[in-house]
């Protein structure tokens, strides 16, 4: 793999600019495309059968899926799903539908939906999948489920088992430790995301390695943004870390089985178009399993920059008493203009808050926008920004934003660790 | 009675006067025995009185280089010997007398010299016939010609340091790029030191310096070799059927001489292009006979763009190339070096305050060292070599974040004891070990994981006897036989050989060859992909299996006078046990990083060579048909090029330069065209989900159906020589692709549209470079 990808580097490098006489070409060669991954500890499975791009054209939406139509979806075709261990597994055979009984799940075409709880997935279960098109063409596929006995996070001085309580991890200093305990799987994949970015489109990390243990230290830059990904790729020059103090993120371990192992770690090359390594027969893609669980993860850093601390700030926002502490990082230590994220626990508009924001410092001038979710209506969204400038002193004046930066209401602030003179 | 072994026979007839050897050759067996037992018999008769044997050496006066292949005969005596390929000789049995000793060779002035009573040694040097040829040249052909008349071995050339240092080239002169222009061999690209020949994986070349192999010989990823031209003294060339001397390789091999440094004095020579500068620094140390040459290069386009912009070009390459030489009584020793490294710093993510830094680090190169022992003992002559080569590439993305390290060592050592050259029966006899470490690591020190890991240590024995039987004066046999054993897999391999040589006519003989092949050792590379930027290596076990390849060669060879040779040779080949690289492989299971695959390939090579004269050069012209087969499908190999043709001349051009042009054709190259693309989707299990994708390439299945445009590229060179400050410059002007031809390299597919497009990349465009070489 690693000389493939430095060929691919350097001829890119070499050749960029000596392309020439594009020219039209007959359509290519279609071929069934399946992405079937089984997930025992989720109730309701779904397998997206579509078909590779051959310049016939194509119509995408793209973003996630389920919520998005691939671009060729192959539509009415036969998805099955049979569980050859367990002979009498009460799901039978099981039928997958891209009109799912349950009105509540997204429906695409190319999107085909399992029976809730089926097939039944024990752990060392070997599955079988057949796709049957229109057309008669057959794609067939097995897997083996996987399953962990335990799934393990360590961090300096603490410790948990998946799902446990949040952990407390100094980004500047803390290695977080991922293990996983298989019966029956090969790989781990570790996926580190932001819950509390309220919808804004924050590309998740993504690592994975052969092996059942895998460490991430604090101050790891997220190269696999850069490298990774038609839709979310980032420049290199934007680069940023996996952590950032003053955030909580969602750390996922996952345990993979062999096949779909074979689908994460393999791809065909830009320069050969080969190199994938697929195990489905009649089409390509991957039909394997994975378990997973999530913990929470309160990334915190060294307190270095004078702007850090905590904060108290109370006021009115909106005509609503709030009071909230305000744990604050900086992400670029002595910089005039930095990114900066906050910890905001205690009272907000809704009532209690733990949450985390993000905002930009200007010299001493801050700003920080805090979402926060109507505890009644989840589809509610409370939008604020709160921006003021720390001064000499340990005491200042905040004033908060509506979303149409109009001023809603003000705070008085003040500096509760550490000293000003920090 | 007297007694005289055949051998002694033999020997002196080797060095009858032509007059003498064409009767030889044509067919008066007789009257050449009795010749020669009248002309020995004196010999035999001087031996009671007090003799010496009387070792020298041969150089050029204008530059103190070896000069082999010089004549070296005492009239009075009859007695006569030639310099070998570093020079030297001896006079074995010379009476103490006063003796007129002289030294002959084309292209050089003939010289007489006298040996003293009391001179045990000789050091002659030689001027070149600048009337008839400037030395170098005639050097070529009278190698060209010898072979043709004392060697059983087809398939082989030469090439001399001129040539390879005056073809036009990339910015400078490259070994390995000339030999791309012999008829059998294919180099499929233009960014490609690696090459094909007579349908063989570019693995299957044995690349030696000084007899020391060298695993990866290119730098910038193929566009430059890791040979010193103006450290080059010879480059022979062997397209197949090798003799039993040589083994490892199914396909080629390629012995690059080093030179000595020159023994008169110190001498510097370099060179500055646009690209690179060398130097090479020559002579001899005190009066202790040692000499020494010393030669370093670099690319200096990353110092340039630092100094003149804001940019950083994060690469460079640099070599050095060394060699010492010791008369050793009649012999020498010999130790040669060569260091060279590719290295890649590239800041990839910059080091931010907030953001730790990431460096793209990367580094790849050989280095090895050798050491040679010739001498003779008696009638014979021995050579022992003792080598050690590593290769060692390098990546890593750092701090910490990926790592992966490949480490190719091997130790070798071999002897070769040519029992009697020259005589009836020339046997050779010889015996080496070749220990191979070969490691594959990969894995990242910040995530704790290990990516990969393999190790493969095979060990070869091997042993060869090789006799160039004179059957008849107008037949040469040349039987020999090889054994390898490789620990590892465990086998025991006999290969056999066998040349034949039928003159018809002094000028004019059939040649044929056939022999078997093995090689325990290979590289993995995906065919598909059109330029490697180095090999890595693996070794034959209990999963990898040892390559094997017979080989057939029949062919005429014909002389017009002494400046214009034709060689005609067909093949077939075999190629079977060979491997292919396992795009399926499993990470954590050493042994499948292969499939088998194996092939045949047949074709006619067609070399017209101009040796000598105002015009120099040859026409190179191969058919060539390549198959492969591995899981059960047959397909043309990616170097299945039917038609290949070099033209190479070199002359006298306009504005009192010398020019050299080479033009070359191609016929379409075979490669898998992509058939679609396909969103190759990420799955993140915190939500279920299928988000991002990386959109990839799909080849057909039908592995190299399609085909490549031809293939075409003229480039021309012009030197200038001039004598300036007590040296010779020499600037030149090359223009690489002259005509700017866009030959296709690759393509690229967008299946995203409607309809679905093609790009093409091109290879090297019309690349103009100066430079200036300069001798002191």
């Amino acid at each position: 793999m690693t000389a493939r990808a430095l060929t691919v580097i350097a001829i890119a490098a070499f050749c960029g600019a000596c392309e020439f006489g594009e020219t039209n070409i007959p359509d290519g060669e279609p071929i069934i495309v399946v992405h079937a991954i089984m997930r025992p500890d989720v109730n309701q499975q779904w397998i997206v059968v579509e078909q590779t791009l051959t310049g016939a054209g194509a119509d995408s939406t793209g973003g996630p899926i389920p919520g998005n139509q691939p671009p060729v979806p192959i539509s009415e075709a036969t998805v099955t799903v049979t569980n050859l261990t367990f002979t009498s597994d009460p799901c039978g055979v099981t039928q997958f539908s891209e009109t799912p009984s349950d009105p509540d799940l997204p429906r695409s075409l190319g999107l085909y939906w399992g029976p809730s709880d089926c097939p039944t997935m024990r752990t060392g279960d070997t599955l079988e999948l057949a796709v049957a098109t229109l057309d008669g063409h057959v794609v067939t596929g097995v897997m083996e489920v996987p399953g962990a006995n335990a799934m393990l996070l360590r961090v300096e001085g603490d410790s948990a088992v998946l799902p446990g309580p949040t952990l407390l991890f100094n980004r500047d200093s803390d290695t977080l430790d991922a293990e996983v305990l298989p019966s029956a799987g090969r790989a781990l994949q570790l996926e580190v995301h932001r819950p509390d970015s309220m919808g804004v489109p924050l590309a998740a990390t993504r690592l994975f390695v052969d092996s059942t243990r895998m460490t991430v230290p604090g101050n790891l830059t997220d190269i696999f943004a850069v490298i990774l990904g038609e839709e979310d790729s980032t420049d290199a020059d934007d680069a940023e870390s996996v952590f950032r103090a003053g955030r909580y993120y969602t750390v996922t371990l996952a345990l993979m089985d062999d096949r779909y192992f074979d689908f994460a770690r393999s791809g065909n090359i830009p320069i050969s178009g080969r190199g994938f390594v697929n195990n489905l027969d009649g089409g390509m893609g991957v039909f394997g399993g994975i378990v997973a669980e999530s913990n929470e993860l309160k990334v915190v850093g060294d307190v270095d920059d004078a702007r850090e601390g905590s904060y108290n700030m109370q006021g009115t926002v909106d005509g609503q008493a709030v009071n909230i502490d305000v744990e604050l990082y900086v992400v670029a230590t002595d910089q005039d203009t930095t990114a900066t994220s906050a910890f905001v626990t205690g009272q907000w508009f809704y009532g209690d808050i733990d949450t985390s924001a993000d905002g930009l410092f200007v010299a001493e001038s801050f700003t920080l926008t805090i979402y926060q979710t109507d505890p009644n209506d989840s589809a509610v969204l409370s939008t604020y920004v709160i921006g003021g400038s720390l001064g000499a002193g340990d005491t200042f004046t905040v004033d908060v934003y509506d979303r149409d930066q109009n001023i809603a209401g003000q705070l008085n602030a003040t500096r509760v660790s550490p000293a000003a003179n920090f | 009675m007297v007694s005289i072994p055949t051998g002694q026979l033999a020997r002196f007839r080797l060095h009858l006067p032509d007059s003498q050897r064409e009767r030889v050759m044509n067919g008066q067996p007789q009257a050449v025995a009795a010749l020669a037992l009248l002309a020995i018999l004196p010999i035999f008769g001087l031996q009671s009185q007090q003799t010496r044997d009387v070792p020298g050496r041969v150089l050029t006066a204008q530059d103190s280089t070896v000069i082999a292949g010089v004549t070296v005969r005492i009239p009075a005596l009859g007695i006569g010997t030639a310099t070998d390929a570093g020079g030297g000789f001896v006079l074995f049995g010379i009476p103490r007398a006063r003796h007129s000793v002289t030294f002959q060779r084309i292209g050089m002035a003939p010289d007489t010299v006298f040996l003293e009573p009391d001179q045990d040694s000789l050091l002659v040097y030689l001027q070149s016939d600048a009337v008839v040829l400037p030395g170098i040249e005639a050097q070529a052909q009278l190698q060209a010609r010898a072979r043709f008349e004392e060697l059983v071995q087809a398939s082989v050339v030469s090439i001399d340091r001129n040539t390879i240092r005056t073809l036009p080239a990339l910015a400078e002169a490259d070994v390995v790029k000339v030999v791309q222009l012999l008829p059998g061999t294919i180099a499929t690209n233009d960014y490609s030191v690696g090459f094909n020949v007579r349908g063989g994986e570019p693995d299957q070349n044995l690349i030696q310096m000084d007899g020391v192999t060298i695993f990866n010989p290119t730098h910038l990823g193929g566009l430059f070799s890791t040979f010193d031209a103006n450290a080059v003294e010879n480059v022979s060339f062997f397209m197949g059927a090798f003799p039993a001397e040589y083994g490892g390789r199914l396909s080629s091999v390629m012995d690059v001489d080093i030179r000595a440094g020159r023994s008169d004095r110190i001498g510097v020579q370099g060179q500055v292009s646009l690209i690179s500068s060398k130097l090479l620094v020559e002579g001899p140390i005190g009066n202790t006979g040692v000499t020494f040459l010393l030669g370093g290069r670099r690319t200096y386009a990353d110092v340039l763009v630092g100094l003149l912009t804001s940019e950083t070009m994060p690469y460079y390459f640099y070599d050095a190339v060394g060699k010492l030489a010791a008369p050793v009584g009649a012999g020498s020793l010999s130790l040669t070096g060569y260091l060279g490294r590719d290295v890649v710093d590239w800041p990839w993510i910059k080091e931010q305050p907030g953001r730790q830094g990431v460096t793209l680090d990367a580094s790849f190169g050989n280095r090895l060292l050798g050491l040679r022992f010739n001498h003779p003992f008696g009638r014979g002559h021995l050579t022992v070599d003792a080598s050690y080569t590593r290769s060692n590439p390098t990546f890593g993305l750092e701090p910490g974040l990926f790592r992966a390290d490949n480490n190719v060592d091997l130790w070798a050592t071999k002897f070769l004891w040519a029992l009697s050259p020259g005589a009836t029966h020339d046997v050779r006899v010889g015996a080496g070990v070749e220990n191979y470490d070969m490691t594959y690591e990969a894995g990242s020190e910040s995530l704790s994981a290990e990516f990969y890991r393999a190790f493969y240590s095979p060990r070869v024995w091997s042993a060869f006897v090789d006799d160039q039987w004179r059957a008849f004066p107008w037949l040469l046999l040349r039987p020999g036989v090889r054994v390898e054993a490789v620990e590892g897999p465990d086998v025991v391999n006999w290969a056999p050989r066998l040349g034949v040589k039928a003159f018809v006519t002094r000028d004019f003989a059939i040649t044929g060859s056939v022999g078997r092949y093995y090689q325990a050792i290979h590289s993995l590379r995906d065919q598909n992909i059109p330029w490697n930027m180095i090999d890595f290596w693996i070794g034959a076990d209990a999963t990898t299996p040892v390559g094997r390849s017979d080989h057939l060669v029949l062919g005429i060879e014909r002389w017009f006078g002494l400046e214009l040779s034709l060689t005609i040779e067909g093949y077939y080949k075999t190629f079977d046990d060979i491997v292919d690289y396992n795009l399926d492989e499993d990470p954590n299971q050493q042994g499948d990083e292969t499939i088998p695959m194996e092939g045949e390939a047949w074709g006619v090579d067609f070399l017209l060579r101009k040796h000598l004269g105002r015009l120099t050069g040859w026409i190179a012209y191969s058919l060539t048909k390549v198959d492969r087969r591995s899981r059960g499908d047959e397909f043309p190999a990616v170097h299945d090029r039917r038609h290949n043709l070099n033209l190479i001349l070199q002359s006298p051009g306009p504005l009192g330069s010398d020019m050299s042009v080479r033009f070359g054709y191609g016929s379409p190259l075979p490669f898998t065209p992509f058939v679609g693309e396909w969103n190759h989707r990420y799955y993140y299990a915190a939500d279920h989900s299928l988000n991002d994708f990386d959109r990839e390439p799909i080849a057909s299945p039908t592995l190299n159906s399609s085909r490549y445009p031809y293939y075409g590229r003229i480039d021309i060179s012009f030197w200038w020589e001039t004598r300036k400050w007590g040296g010779i410059l020499r600037p030149y002007v090359q223009l690489v692709n002259m005509l700017n031809r866009k030959n296709v390299f690759l393509y690229t597919y967008d299946y995203t549209t409607a309809p679905a497009t093609r790009s093409a990349v091109s290879q090297l465009p019309l690349l103009p470079t100066v430079g200036v070489e300069f001798i002191f």
